[in-house]
């Protein structure tokens, strides 16, 4: 299918309503991105998208596009309250894989000569790999419950970490309306050994120094300067999460001919927001998102104590604070205003991230006068960034940006591309150690087979999309 | 019928073939395809295609062994449910599969028997987490000369 795209300025293109498709399509991407873009069939998922029932604004696709399932990665879209659906392939399989940020009271030099120790204990101490889980923690089926119901709290109230990173966390750390008996046995089976895990393929735990600041008032204000380690922890819901969404998809398929939808793609699948199958995702979805802020929290805390014993320094010395933690595979019940007129909206977000504006309620008050921070990894081989969201994003994108670089390269030509190379060995002479737990994935996940995340930034900026503010370099990172 | 416009095969780089199946490229994850000559033995082959996405061609033995039901709204749905399934008893139970027999199947249901061992860090690999096998470009349909099957997988 060729997809006819009208450029609009130099980062933001539209794709004219046409066909089946309910409003326009908006692609924020540069000249050479979408030259790309135009032999693969992201644009066609945001064409897809455009005819699902109900949507308000255009079908959007943030910088870091490529192929998904239903919805490209990279896809927002908001549904209206009374007319509009939801759909598990909006949110994808991993339901709520965010990004963490921490920020510590240490210096790159401080760290340096301790570093591969302190790799190797993170690795060790928190499960990665494929087929990550903890023997030691598996949870009875009402404990479990438990965590769905309370999110990172639950992992707080379990010793794992304090009170105040809540405050720190979208939601803090809890989706309201989560019903863990909308939840299937199986996705409890599934989940119940992988709480406090990373997982395997693009997730990872990062030490990482701040390597430029773009704006030092917002950098101040979120505890960030140049030379400080920082460290990042991306994962998402594990098993429990791929269940949800698989269980769901299975009642959305039936639902979407129940209602009569018409579907450009099964994975597009979906329910009326006023239906029973809708409002039981949505409970289900929370249970998920809830799951995935306590592994994320309990992550955090054995990156704490890992610290503490690596470098015989106490907490209080330590500081390893929480920045924010973000989701960007959600759904979500915001209000935004449209057309002049307040509206309740069902916002899908799917390999993007919420970037809400200075001044804006939901974001911690320690943060109102700077905006929402905003954590976009890279590869493991360059860099990662930290933004604002921005009054901008908020009045054109329902206070979305991009979540992350996006895969260029399939695997297998990652694979091919990696071949007679030590990758592990390149990176540790350019001073990046790489714990993994299979040689495959590091290969897999090799800089190359990813955009460059300072072209998707770049884009962000320029769109007034996201604010830069620090620019972050990868020291050591654990992969499973 | 996917085959009369072209599209059979999929025309995607294959990764690595075994019994019956083809592992096919993707930008983010991975395919399986397959040929057979009867519906069950596709079934079979698109399993064993999954195996090999999972764990790599380790031999394997076969001591445990569990009776798969899956039900379904069409043959496409059947497909996926199926290689969900054997997603699901892999995690669940930590085993690894040898051998797969498809007992009975139409388009809607089937009856299947998994056999397989503890996964053995020792003996076994694991290649890839899958999140779930999905309905992307999934199909399940007869041919001139048999049966052809394809899903997308998300890792």
């Amino acid at each position: 299918m060729t997809v006819k795209v009208q450029q609009i300025d130099s980062c933001r293109w539209r794709i004219p309503r046409e066909g089946a498709m309910r409003t326009d399509g908006l692609v924020f991407a540069s000249p050479k991105m979408m030259q790309d873009l135009r032999h693969e069939q992201a644009l066609e998922q945001v064409c897809n998208v455009a005819t699902l029932p109900g949507i308000v604004g255009p079908s959007m696709a943030m910088p870091d596009i490529h192929w998904g399932y239903g919805f490209p990665i990279g896809g927002v879209a908001a549904f209206d309250a009374d007319e509009g659906v939801v759909s598990p392939g909006g949110v994808g399989y991993d339901i709520n894989c965010g990004v963490r940020l921490l920020r510590s009271h240490l210096t790159a030099e401080e760290i340096r000569p301790n570093l591969g120790r302190l790799a190797d204990a993170l690795f060790l101490n928190i499960p990665s790999g494929v087929g990550s889980h903890r023997s030691d923690l598996k949870l009875s089926i009402n404990e479990e419950k438990r965590v769905l119901l309370k999110g990172a709290a639950w992992a707080v109230q379990q010793g794992f970490g304090n009170t105040t990173d809540l405050e720190y966390i979208e939601e803090h750390g809890v989706i309201a309306g989560a019903d863990p008996e909308r939840v299937s046995e199986r996705a409890l089976e599934r989940g119940r050994a992988q709480l406090g895990t990373l997982g395997s393929g693009n997730h990872f735990l990062e030490i990482q120094q701040v390597e430029v600041i773009y704006d030092e008032e917002a950098a101040g204000v979120l505890g960030l300067h140049p030379g400080q380690i920082t460290v990042s922890i991306h994962t998402g819901s594990r098993g429990f999460g791929y269940q949800v969404c698989d269980d769901y998809i299975k009642v959305m398929l039936k639902a979407a001919r129940k209602y009569d939808i018409t579907l450009a793609d099964r994975q597009l699948c979906c329910a009326p927001l006023q239906s029973d199958e809708a409002r039981n995702y949505l409970a289900a979805m929370a249970c998920a998102a809830n799951f995935a802020f306590a592994n994320r929290q309990m992550i955090t805390a054995w990156v704490r104590e890992t610290f503490e014993q690596v470098l015989g320094k106490g907490p209080d010395e330590l500081r390893l604070g929480v920045i924010y933690d973000v989701c960007h595979n959600i759904a979500k019940w915001e209000e935004h205003t449209v057309s002049g007129k307040r509206r309740r909206l069902c916002v899908h977000r799917k390999g993007a991230t919420r970037a809400f504006p200075p001044g804006h309620a939901e974001i911690p008050s320690a943060y109102r006068k700077i905006g929402q921070p905003v954590l976009i990894p890279g590869d493991m081989g360059r860099y990662s960034y930290v933004l604002t969201g921005t009054a901008g994003a908020y009045s054109e994108t329902f206070g979305s940006t991009c979540h992350g670089a996006g895969r260029v390269m399939s695997r297998h030509a990652a694979k091919k591309a990696a071949s007679g190379h030590d990758i592990i060995g390149e990176l540790a002479a350019r001073g990046i150690l790489v714990r993994a737990a299979g040689r495959a994935t590091v290969v897999e996940e090799m800089s190359a087979a990813y955009k460059d995340v300072a072209d998707v930034v770049d884009v962000v900026q320029q769109a007034g999309i996201g604010h830069l503010v620090a620019r972050l370099r990868p020291m050591a990172v654990v992969k499973g | 019928m996917l085959h009369e416009k072209g599209l059979y095969p999929s025309g995607k780089p294959v990764v690595t073939a075994g019994k019956g199946f083809r592992l096919i490229e993707h930008t983010a994850d991975m395919g399986i395809e397959a040929r057979a000559g009867s519906c069950r033995e596709l079934l079979e082959a698109m399993a064993r295609g999954l195996t090999a996405l999972i764990f790599g061609d380790s031999p394997v033995g076969a001591t445990v062994s569990s009776k798969i039901e899956v039900h379904a709204e069409d043959r496409v749905e059947l497909l996926v449910a199926w290689l969900n399934e054997v997603v699901y008893w892999c995690e669940t139970n930590n085993l690894v599969p040898a051998t797969f027999r498809i007992e009975a199947a139409a388009d809607d249901e089937l009856l299947a028997t998994i056999s397989g061992e503890p996964f053995d860090a020792e003996r076994h690999s694991l290649e890839h987490q899958v999140k779930s096998v999905t309905y992307h470009q999934a199909c399940l349909e007869e041919t001139a000369d048999g049966w052809y099957g394809r899903v997308y997988v998300d890792l």
